[in-house]
């Protein structure tokens, strides 16, 4: 046998041992679900629809629960953000929080909102957790 | 002791089970895109007439129209993103498929 060519024994040991630690190394790849994320999702869904359904109130009347919301709701994008391999959920947080939120919460307080804006925005935000939610039981 | 030759071979074999395999995985998911892209579709079309509607019936003002024209588009986006984030871990399922095939024919041998 040429010299730098192993026993077969030994290559089939190598061969079995790197399969092994190539399906030990990808398997945690495949992304578990990340249930503080999930929990984020529901919890925020109640928060945000109560709060939104009280913009034809006035601002002020509000601001502690919209301080309490809005800190909620940058936690749980900064969890996402913070997730290994959660790129696409973090994106959708962020979208959320400043396509959808922010503005709605910016539009409040120039002034009271009318019930049928606020029943069309809840629902929107709503729908958005709910893919967020989604996206995170793949 | 296993024989090289017929290792060998068995690996070779795998190929069209691969190519069958990812096959399989490509049509599942282009049935998923194509209901998937249906579904955001019609909701989007429901939504735009509902708030088109309120507007005729000036129940909400042309800015608040606007507004929502302009949310609705972001929730689209959330939603396709939702949709890419599930085409990424179907992704990640092929790659498992194959590496347990490829286990499994070379445990069968030796």
């Amino acid at each position: 046998m040429h010299p730098l060519l192993l026993p077969w024994r030994t290559t089939s040991f190598f061969l079995v041992f790197g399969f092994l630690f190539f399906s030990a190394a990808t398997l945690p790849a495949c992304k578990s679900t990340d249930l503080v994320g999930m929990q984020n999702a529901t919890n925020l869904s109640t928060q945000l629809t109560t709060l939104m359904n009280k913009a034809n109130e006035p601002f002020a009347k509000h601001s502690d629960e919209i301080k309490s919301a809005m800190s909620a709701l940058m936690a749980a994008e900064q969890h996402a953000t913070e997730q290994p391999r959660n790129k696409i959920i973090a994106k959708q947080w962020t979208t959320l929080r400043t396509g959808l939120v922010e503005p709605f919460i910016t539009r409040w307080k120039e002034g009271k909102l009318d019930k049928d804006f606020i029943k069309e925005a809840v629902l929107q935000v709503q729908n958005s957790l709910a893919a967020i939610r989604k996206a995170g039981k793949k | 002791m296993p024989d090289k030759k017929e290792i060998q071979k068995a690996l070779d074999g795998l190929d069209d089970q691969v190519i069958t395999l990812v096959s399989d995985f490509v049509k599942r998911r282009r049935a998923h895109y194509e209901q998937a892209a249906k579904s955001l579709h019609d909701q989007l079309k429901k939504d735009t007439r509902r708030y088109a509607e309120l507007l005729a019936d000036e129940k909400i003002s042309r800015e608040d129209f606007e507004f929502l024209l302009q949310g609705r588009a972001t929730q689209l986006k959330i939603e396709l993103l939702a949709e890419l984030a599930i085409s990424k871990a179907k992704f990640e399922d092929i790659a498992v498929a194959i590496l347990k095939l490829t286990i499994q024919t070379v445990f069968a041998l030796i």
